[in-house]
């Protein structure tokens, strides 16, 4: 397959056929919270995308020495780990000494870079020996599935929010878990039986 | 001793029920939803967020507070990789086969939200004994809330509890996927909001996740997008409350924030402006015209009182009755005219002295 | 915290709205009573008996599914609307007939007590019941979903899935996925249209089917906007892309025949409380379902996905009423932007006043 085939259908794996988010519950904890608050979606979706990008290209890259390849699954996941604090490290210089930029993006990064959906592409590369270019595919897919996810779930918070008749006892995050569960299984339905790694 | 144990239990009560982590904050919701599909992987997960919770904010109320967060926020991460690794080998050696099935979300628990939201929110800015209380019940409303959800999918997905098989007719294995945990997780918190309501009617669950920024456009330029305001740990909240304190002083604004402030951004020129924008823009120049004077008034202040001060320390002289002195400067010279007469009174003494000596 | 508004007031069950809304709602469930009577008449013909324990026993489940779970939540329940009664019918007859007693109930009670409950009722829905209800059980069930029966010969009863006697058919929409054709004969398109044909019980009978279309046309022509909509775009993109090699006419004859698309279409998708308010609006939601429908065809895992379709389309239901489709809603929309800039605009200069004066 061409490279650019690659990163399609890798990305194309990550945000639509297996949903990061529906159908593997990665960074659903996130995605709900920053759902609720719709300014922070473009912002955050393009620093979940630029860290899981960069950290998934940085692991594989670094799987590709013989000496990394042969540790194990916990030597692995500290090497994950590192990756992504170096990246977010470089980062935050970036932002806070070139950029010069707000409390309130540097406050972003922190969200963007240390969640489950960021830290899982590393892993499923891993798992699914994928190459450089795949991994890249993957990155983005994940900052797709994210902005994808949370324009959603807002969806379904303004009306959540609209609708006098829910009843009391529903109002709030027990109406949002439904709605984010029926949103999943409608995901299901693409994916079959779901997603194991 | 009554009033400690009673404030204790509220405290108890708001971390592990009102404001339960899972139902009411939506935090942790990733592992629950993906990672408890049966009682032994939910008892896993308890167990290892509930290990990471009480450690890494210890560390954090101990060690971190001085740090800023955004230097913070890896050390959670790789503190809590570091915990993770012996929980891994444990269950790999006596739960193999959860082990497996929670794939790769045993390593992902580093990252849980509900560590670097509980340590930003709480324990960076309480005591040691309060953190402990707060990651405690935090801690057991979570596993409460994961081992509810394990439970019940292993029973309706695989039909077994602990791997003891039920014989159940009909197994529904949907449930074992992230939509099942989502569902339980939304029946869950509709029961024990229900439950607040009726043995807590003053208290408010609802208010640990706001819905008043939802109707909000996504659309928008993306320098007023990364402008919006965003503050995931409450730090605005501990400024504003640190300057409620009774007695006191309000922070005075360092000098490079004052400076930083009085520059008037240029390149935005008034005519691309939305009329929104503009009033912020004047709004935030009336602001720092504000400070400014603010600023010299003190300065003025702080002369005025070093001049009263040193009024005072030095005997008092003849006043004038045609002038008043309304100025640091108009006392300056109220003391050199002070002075005057003093130095001359001390000359014509110490010539009486030299004509007495002759 | 805030009463639900249908609690019930001075002792009496219903208010004058909720009575208002009661009886809207029952007219609309008697269009499509009358709409189904057809379809259960075809299914009763080539399925038998059994086709009515399983219709009863859905519905009875649905309405007692409702009543239980208004009461449960405080809210008054209004089976009176007969919502329940349709909800269980367009469920049964999406079933096969070979599917056991308990299928049908379960399908329903996740639509009754997941979907329609927790929103509150049939006005404020935020998903289709009766798709969520099936996709629920596609996604835990898929052997009982898609083990279609032969059709069995005149008095002989069918026999359940899993039974030695049980006979399998292979339904138009798996054939389609395996990109076998129905073959071009005459009586393969008559058996089709009349629903001789492995399927879902009641999906089958194109006659019937279409018959329901033009009574919608005809009675609710807002509600066969999307409806149309929904079967033109799947017929045009089946033309587009087909999935057998016999011809594109035969692509389109056998997408639109197969599976519950068409049910689907008449039933699930126009909603009332979940239609876009424009014509321009239903028409977009309508043609977006047809996308999503033959996308999930081509692409997913199950051979028929239409409720999934539907289910996503819901979501973006708000989202098609507020696109400005005409020059009348962009120049409405022009003016209310203009109002608010020249009010903001006049504040500005207000402030400017104040500020200048003191």
């Amino acid at each position: 397959m061409s490279i650019l085939g690659s990163m399609l259908s890798a990305a194309l794996f990550a945000c639509l056929f297996q949903n990061l988010i529906f159908s593997g519950g990665y960074g659903a904890d996130e995605a709900i919270r920053m759902a609720a608050k719709p300014k922070q979606l473009l912002p955050l979706s393009l620093f979940i995308m630029l860290f899981s990008t960069v950290a998934s290209l940085c692991c594989v890259l670094l799987d590709r020495i013989a000496a990394v390849r042969s540790l194990n699954i916990f030597w692995h996941a500290l090497i994950f780990t590192g990756v992504l604090v170096i990246v977010y490290l470089l980062a935050l210089v970036i932002v806070l000494f070139v950029v010069h930029a707000q409390p309130r993006t540097v406050r972003r990064l922190g969200i963007a870079a240390f969640n489950t959906l960021v830290l899982a592409v590393p892993f499923i590369n891993y798992r699914a020996a994928f190459g450089p270019f795949e991994a890249l595919g993957a990155g983005i897919g994940a900052g797709l599935a994210f902005l994808l996810a949370v324009l959603l779930i807002s969806f379904g918070l303004r009306a959540i929010q609209k609708n006098e008749s829910i009843p009391a006892c529903f109002r709030g995050t027990p109406a949002v878990f439904l709605y984010t569960a029926i949103l999943a299984l409608t995901f299901t339905g693409i994916t079959g039986r779901g997603f194991g790694v | 001793m009554h009033r400690e144990h009673g404030e204790l239990r509220a405290r108890v009560r708001s971390s592990a029920v009102i404001q339960n982590p899972a139902l009411f904050e939506a935090i942790g919701i990733a592992p629950a939803a993906a990672m408890a599909v049966s009682l032994k992987s939910a008892i896993m997960l308890a167990a290892v967020s509930g290990a990471e919770l009480l450690l890494i904010e210890m560390f954090a109320c101990l060690a971190l507070k001085r740090l800023k967060s955004y230097f913070r926020v890896p050390i959670y991460a790789l503190f809590g990789m570091l915990i993770n690794i012996p929980f891994f080998l444990f269950f790999e050696h006596f739960t193999p086969n959860e082990t497996n099935s929670a794939g790769i979300f045993l390593p992902l628990l580093a990252v849980n939200s509900l560590i670097a939201l509980h340590c930003e929110r709480f324990a960076v800015k309480n005591s040691a004994k309060n953190t402990c209380i707060d990651a405690l019940s935090a801690a057991a409303g979570y596993a409460v809330v994961v081992l509810a959800v394990g439970l019940v999918r292993e029973i309706l997905g695989s039909g077994t509890v602990y791997s003891v098989s039920l014989h159940l007719p009909v197994q529904l294995p949907g449930f074992l996927l992230p939509f099942g945990g989502l569902l339980l997780l939304g029946f869950f918190a509709a029961a024990l909001k229900a439950v607040i309501a009726r043995r807590y009617p003053n208290a408010h669950p609802e208010a640990a996740f706001s819905l008043e920024e939802v109707s909000q456009s996504h659309i928008g330029r993306l320098k007023t997008l990364l402008d919006a305001e965003f503050d995931p740990y409450d730090e605005g909240t501990q400024a504003s409350e640190r300057s409620k304190k009774p007695g006191a002083r309000p922070e005075r604004p360092k000098k490079h924030t004052r400076q930083k402030a009085a520059k008037i951004e240029p390149h935005l020129a008034e005519e691309t402006q939305s009329p929104t924008q503009q009033t912020k823009n004047m709004n935030r120049e009336k602001r720092e015209s504000y400070l400014l004077d603010f600023d010299e008034m003190l300065t003025e202040l702080d002369a005025y009182k070093l001049a009263q001060e040193k009024s005072e320390a030095a005997p008092p002289a003849e006043a004038s009755d045609e002038e008043t002195p309304s100025s640091a400067k108009d006392a300056g010279g109220e003391r050199a005219d002070v002075e005057k007469p003093e130095t001359a009174k001390n000359a014509e003494q110490g010539q009486a002295k030299e004509e007495s000596g002759v | 915290m805030r009463q639900d508004a249908h609690t019930p007031e001075d002792g009496r069950l219903y208010t004058p709205q909720l009575k208002a809304d009661v009886q809207t709602t029952r007219k609309y469930m008697l269009d499509n009573l009358v709409m189904l009577a057809a379809p259960v008449v075809m299914a009763w013909y080539y399925y038998g008996g059994g086709v009515l324990r399983i219709l009863l026993l859905t519905v009875l489940t649905a309405m007692l599914c409702e009543y239980v779970g208004d009461k449960l939540v405080g809210t008054v329940p209004t089976l009176r609307d007969l919502s329940a009664a349709v909800t269980g019918v367009v469920t049964a007859l999406c079933l096969p007939a070979s599917s056991p007693l308990w299928l049908g109930p379960l399908a329903v009670s996740f639509a009754i007590l997941v979907v329609k409950v927790p929103f509150g009722s049939t006005r404020s829905l935020l998903f289709s019941p009766v798709a969520a209800g099936l996709a629920f059980v596609t996604v835990c069930l898929p052997q009982y979903m898609f083990a279609y029966p032969a059709l069995p010969d005149a008095g002989e009863a069918v026999a359940a899935y899993g039974a030695s006697a049980f006979s399998s058919g292979t339904s138009l929409a798996k054939m389609l996925s395996e990109s076998t054709s129905m073959g071009s004969s005459a009586a393969n398109y008559i058996d089709v249209l009349l629903g001789s044909f492995p399927g879902p019980m009641g999906t089958g009978c194109m006659i019937a089917l279409l018959g329901a279309l033009l009574y919608l046309a005809i009675r609710r022509p807002g509600q066969f906007t999307a409806a149309g909509a929904c079967l033109a775009t799947t017929a045009v993109i089946a033309f587009l892309f087909p999935r057998i090699l016999t011809g594109r006419f035969q692509s389109v004859f056998m997408e639109l025949s197969g599976g519950m698309l068409f049910f689907t279409a008449l039933f699930l998708l126009p909603e009332e409380a979940l239609l876009p308010k424009h014509f321009y609006g239903r028409l977009l939601y309508g043609v977006t379902a047809g996308l999503f429908c033959m996308l999930f065809r081509h692409l997913g895992e199950f051979e028929e996905g239409a409720v999934f379709a539907v289910l996503l389309v819901n979501v973006l239901s708000a989202v098609f009423d507020k696109l400005p489709l005409t020059a009348r809603e962009r120049r409405k929309r022009a003016a209310v932007r203009r109002e608010k800039q020249a009010a903001s605009a006049e504040t500005v200069e207000a402030r400017e006043g104040g500020g200048t004066n003191a």
